[in-house]
């Protein structure tokens, strides 16, 4: 994908600091419009009218968690193929192929730093094939 | 000040807020620990989900030693519930688990007490 299509981004986290270091450090990449929600299923609720062009989600929170959002995206229509990258501190091989086998894009470890997110979620647009 | 150095500031903001707020969690962590080893099993899902919070944000903040002994309450919360875990807890029993896990949150509000201290953070857990 070229860098230019990155255009807005959805953080789900239930964890309130995160969001907010979340949402500092890509407000850092210019041009980019970040949003943040605290759960899979506000997630699920402002998707349609978002349309992100990428969807960064937690994997272990109450309720609906990463995988469950991820599944439940797929069955969206219209929405089923934005890229999605999971935010975990459960980042062991095994996981992150089971993370990818679901169909996330990649898999961002926690913690991550700050200053470098941004570059990191740039790279990981840069490596998703082109339609 | 360019932005890096402010993010930087910000993190030690938000890191004390963190500090203070896990320290305020800690009371219901015992909570959760008497019902799920109690009568309410199920509770030991939400001493898990909890923990993974701490361990999770800890280290986000530098708050390495607080990470670790929540990550450590994770894991043991996870082996009780059928879940595999770090080898070092796979052949224990039951019990000795509970005793770890009883442990394990009397060590997390030590550290968590310590770690506020350093940060010049005002806690009040008992």
């Amino acid at each position: 994908m070229k860098r230019d299509d990155l255009k807005t981004v959805l953080y789900v986290d239930d964890e309130p600091d995160i969001r907010e270091v979340v949402q500092m450090s890509l407000s850092l990449v210019e041009g980019l419009d970040v949003h943040v929600c605290e759960s899979g299923d506000r997630a699920l609720q402002v998707l349609p009218q978002l349309r992100p062009d990428l969807l960064l989600l937690d994997v272990m929170m109450p309720g609906m968690d990463g995988p469950s959002t991820l599944q439940k995206l797929r069955t969206m229509p219209g929405l089923e193929k934005i890229p999605v990258v999971f935010m975990t501190a459960k980042a062991m091989p095994q996981e992150v192929a089971r993370f990818r086998e679901l169909g996330a894009v990649s898999v961002i470890a926690k913690p991550f730093d700050p200053i470098q997110l941004g570059n990191q979620v740039i790279a990981v647009w840069e490596g998703i094939p082109d339609e | 000040m360019n932005e890096q150095d402010r993010l930087r500031q910000q993190m030690a903001q938000i890191g004390a807020r963190y500090i203070a707020r896990t320290a305020g969690e800690l009371q219901r962590m015992r909570e959760l620990l008497q019902q799920a080893l109690g009568d309410a099993p199920a509770m030991m899902k939400d001493l898990e989900h909890l923990a993974h919070k701490i361990h999770g944000s800890g280290a986000m903040f530098g708050f390495d030693r607080v990470s670790d002994q929540a990550g450590e309450i994770e894991h043991i919360a996870g082996v009780l519930q059928g879940r595999q875990g770090p080898e070092r807890f796979q052949n224990m029993q039951p019990d000795e688990l509970h005793a770890r896990l009883r442990e394990g949150v009397e060590k997390l509000v030590e550290v968590t007490k310590l770690a506020a201290q350093e940060r010049g953070v005002d806690v009040n857990v008992a």
